[in-house]
C-alpha cells in the first residue's frame, strides 16, 4: 500500500519524567506506538510524521540537552541516553513499540535495540551515522547553524525547513554531541551482527552527510538488514521525501521483513 | 579517433520504402523472410565492420517500425557478442524511460559477461512515438529517465542487496546477477542533445552521445559539455559519440547517386516516426517555457522540429540526411572538418539506408573501412611539438 498524505493530525505536547529528566514529547494519533529520536538539530514535527499519525500513535521524543531542553551534562555516552530514552519511550507507548531514530538519533535507537531487543517491534534507522566516512571531526557551532542547506537535496525544500535553530540551542547541542558522539563504534558494530530486531534501514541518494555507500557495510555486519535508497533526497528524509519516507517505514512497521511483498492492488480498471 | 559501427536491421522490403506508413506500420505489411534475411544482413555487416577495423559495433531500440525493428537491443546485441571477438558492444540504447529499469541494469550486466566486458551502453530516453509505444507519459519521460539511470548504475554497483523507493520506480529488493565483467561498471554513455543534458551528463561523469545534429550544433554542446565539466572540477571525457549515416563509393557522382535513394523514395528515414501517429504525438508535446524548463535544440523527445524533419526542410538537422557522403577522400575531408570543428572521439556510423541493397552497404561500408577509417584514427590525438600524433 502506498501511504498517501491525509489531513493533518495536530501533535499535541506533553512531558514524561525519566531519570530525573523532564523529557518533552509530542504526540498525534493512535494504533501501535511508532517513537521517533530526532537527529543532531534536534525535534521537528515533518510531513512524514504526518501521514505516519493517520496510521500509527507517532511519537517525537525531545532528547534531552536538545531543543528547549537544558543542557544535559549527565549522559557520558550514547549508551547512557539510550537507557533513559527507553525508559520514556516504555513508558509513553505503554508496551513494545516500533522505533525509529534519524542520523544520530539512530545511533540512540540502535542502542536501544541491542540492549532491549525484546522491547522493540521492529528499528528503522533514517540516514544512520553510526558508521562513517573517515572524516569523522568534532561539531562546530558555526558549521551547525551554517550547514543547513547541505542537508537537502532540493533547495525549495530546503528553504521550506522545518528545522530551526538559534545560536544558544546550537551551542548546548553541540556540546552535548561532541560528548557523544564517536568516530567510530565498535562495540554496537559488533552488537549489530547478532541484532535479532528486524531493522531497515533508509539512505538518500543525494545525501552528502551519510553517502548512500556507506549502506552496504551495514548489510557486510548482518546480512538480514534491509536497505533502502530514497531517490532525491539527500539527510532530512521525512521533509523531501515524505510520502516514499511514511510508506517505507508504515510498511515496513506493520510487515517487517515481509515487507518486499507487493500488496497493492494493480488492477488498471476494477 | 574511434569509430563506431551502428548495427541497424532496416527491413529491407522494396514495397515498404515506396510506402509512406509513418508510425506504427502495420504487422501486416511483414514478410518473415525479408525480416530474416535484414537482421541477418545487419550481423553480417557487424562482423565485416570488426574485421575492417571498427572499435566498436552498436545496436538501438525502436518499437512497432521497420525502419529500425529492434525492439529488444539486449537481443541483437547478444547475437554480437558471439560474433564478435574484439570490437566493443553499444547497446545506444536501451530506453529507459518506458522500459523496467532493473531488466535494463541485467541486459547490461549479461551482455557485460557474455562479451567478456567488452559492453558499453547509451542510455536514452526516446522520442515521442516511443512514449506511446510503452503508454507513458512524455511529460514524465525526462525525469522517469534520470531516476532510471540513476537506479540502473546503482544496481551496476551495489554490492549488497537493496531496495529502491524512487518517484517513478519502487522495488523492495534488488541483487543483480550475474555481475558486471567491467568494474566498476560497463562504459556509460548520456544524451547530449540538450544543454541541460550536457550538464547532467558532466554532473555524473557520464559520457556523452550526440545524434544526428549538424555540426555547429555539435560544437556548442560539446563545449558546453566542456565548460560544464571544468565548472565542477572534472575532467571532461574525449569520447564524445556522434551518431551519423554515411555513404561511400567510389567517385562522388555514384555516392550521390546511393544517398538520392539512401532511405527509399519517400527519403525520410528516421524522421518517418515523426509521421502517422508519431506526428500526432509530436505535435501535442508544447515546448517547455523557457528559461527555467529544459529547452531542446532540435529535434527529440520534446517534439520541437519534427514537423520540418518530416517534411525534410528542417535546415541543418540530420534526420532524413546524410551529411556525409561521397568518394573516399571526400569523405576523410568531411569528417575532418566535422572532427575539428566539434571534438568529437567516436564516430558511429550507420550504412543501412532502407533503399540500399545489400552490396551497395556492403561496398559502402568496405571502402570507408579501407579508405576511409584508416586516415582518421589521428584525429582529437594530442600532438607533442613535432606534431606526433601521441
Amino acid at each position: 500500500m502506498t501511504v498517501q498524505a491525509q489531513a493533518v493530525t495536530a501533535f499535541t505536547e506533553a512531558t514524561v519524567h525519566v531519570d530525573d529528566f523532564d523529557i518533552r514529547y509530542l504526540e498525534a494519533g493512535s494504533g501501535e506506538p511508532l517513537v521517533f529520536l530526532h537527529g543532531a538539530g534536534g525535534p521537528a514535527v515533518a510531513p512524514a510524521h504526518e501521514i505516519l499519525a493517520n496510521e500509527f500513535r507517532v511519537i517525537l521524543f525531545e532528547m534531552p540537552g536538545f531543543g528547549t531542553s537544558p543542557a544535559n551534562t549527565r549522559h557520558a555516552t550514547a549508551e547512557q541516553l539510550a537507557e533513559t530514552m527507553h525508559k520514556a519511550a516504555l513508558q509513553v507507548a505503554g508496551h513494545t513499540y516500533t522505533l525509529a531514530g534519524t542520523s544520530f538519533g539512530s545511533q540512540i535507537a540502535s542502542w536501544i535495540a541491542v540492549r532491549h531487543p525484546g522491547d522493540i517491534d521492529a528499528l528503522v534507522l533514517l540516514v544512520p551515522a553510526v558508521i562513517r566516512t573517515g572524516d569523522f571531526a568534532p561539531l562546530t557551532v558555526d558549521a551547525v547553524l551554517s550547514g543547513q542547506a547541505a542537508l537537502y537535496a532540493q533547495p525549495e525544500k530546503a528553504a521550506q525547513s522545518r528545522l530551526t535553530l538559534d545560536r544558544d540551542t546550537a551551542v548546548k547541542q553541540a556540546e552535548l554531541l561532541n560528548r557523544l558522539r564517536v568516530a567510530r563504534d565498535t562495540e554496537l558494530e559488533t552488537a549489530y551482527r547478532t541484532l535479532p530486531v528486524p531493522t531497515l534501514l533508509l539512505f538518500g541518494t543525494a545525501d552528502r552527510i551519510v553517502p548512500s555507500s556507506l549502506a552496504r557495510r551495514y548489510v557486510e555486519l548482518n546480512s538480514e538488514f534491509t536497505v533502502l535508497f530514497v531517490y532525491d533526497a539527500a539527510h532530512v528524509l521525512e521533509e523531501e521525501r515524505p510520502e516514499a519516507t511514511a510508506d517505507a517505514i508504515s510498511n515496513f512497521a506493520r510487515n517487517g521483513l515481509a515487507f518486499s511483498i507487493n500488496r497493492a492492488d494493480n488492477r488498471i480498471f476494477p | 579517433m574511434k569509430f563506431s559501427f551502428y548495427c541497424s536491421p532496416v527491413y529491407s522490403d522494396s514495397e515498404h520504402q515506396q510506402s509512406r506508413s509513418g508510425w506504427p506500420v502495420a504487422p501486416v505489411h511483414y514478410r518473415s523472410r525479408i525480416g530474416e534475411r535484414s537482421t541477418d544482413s545487419a550481423l553480417e555487416q557487424a562482423v565485416l565492420a570488426e574485421k575492417l577495423g571498427f572499435d566498436m559495433v552498436s545496436v538501438s531500440e525502436h518499437h512497432f517500425w521497420p525502419y529500425s525493428p529492434s525492439p529488444s537491443p539486449a537481443v541483437l546485441a547478444a547475437a554480437l557478442t558471439q560474433l564478435t571477438s574484439r570490437v566493443r558492444i553499444g547497446m545506444m540504447g536501451p530506453l529507459v524511460s518506458i522500459n523496467n529499469p532493473l531488466r535494463v541494469a541485467e541486459e547490461v550486466a549479461m551482455i557485460d559477461q557474455l562479451s567478456h566486458g567488452r559492453a558499453e551502453v547509451l542510455l536514452l530516453r526516446g522520442t515521442p512515438n516511443e512514449f506511446v509505444s510503452y503508454n507513458v507519459n512524455p511529460a514524465e519521460s525526462r525525469d522517469r529517465t534520470q531516476e532510471a539511470i540513476e537506479l540502473i548504475e546503482k544496481a551496476l554497483t551495489e554490492p549488497q542487496p537493496f531496495g529502491w523507493q524512487g518517484r517513478y520506480f519502487q522495488y523492495p529488493v534488488v541483487s543483480l546477477w550475474p555481475g558486471v565483467s567491467q568494474r566498476p561498471h560497463p562504459p556509460i554513455y548520456t544524451s547530449g542533445n540538450s544543454p541541460e543534458s550536457v550538464r547532467y551528463a558532466a554532473a555524473r561523469g557520464y559520457k556523452l552521445a550526440i545524434s544526428f545534429y549538424p555540426v555547429h550544433l555539435v560544437a556548442q554542446l560539446v563545449q558546453s559539455y566542456r565548460d560544464a565539466c571544468a565548472e565542477l572540477g572534472v575532467s571532461a571525457t574525449s569520447d564524445v559519440l556522434y551518431r551519423s549515416h554515411v555513404v561511400v563509393a567510389e567517385t562522388d557522382r555514384e555516392a550521390q547517386a546511393l544517398v538520392e535513394k539512401y532511405y527509399g523514395e519517400d527519403g525520410l528515414g528516421p524522421a518517418a516516426a515523426a509521421t502517422g501517429l508519431g506526428g500526432i504525438v509530436a505535435s501535442q508535446l508544447k515546448p517547455p517555457p523557457a528559461p527555467t524548463a529544459p529547452t531542446e535544440l532540435g529535434t527529440d523527445a520534446d517534439g520541437k522540429n519534427t514537423a520540418a524533419d518530416a517534411k525534410g526542410s528542417a535546415r541543418g538537422f540530420a534526420l532524413g540526411m546524410i551529411n556525409f557522403s561521397g568518394a573516399p577522400d571526400t569523405v576523410v575531408r568531411q569528417l575532418t572538418e566535422f572532427q575539428e570543428a566539434t571534438g568529437v572521439g567516436v564516430f558511429e556510423l550507420g550504412f543501412t539506408g532502407g533503399g540500399l541493397t545489400e552490396d551497395e552497404r556492403t561496398r559502402s561500408l568496405t571502402l570507408f573501412g579501407e579508405e576511409v577509417l584508416p586516415k582518421l584514427r589521428h584525429l582529437g590525438a594530442t600532438r607533442d611539438r613535432r606534431g606526433v600524433s601521441q
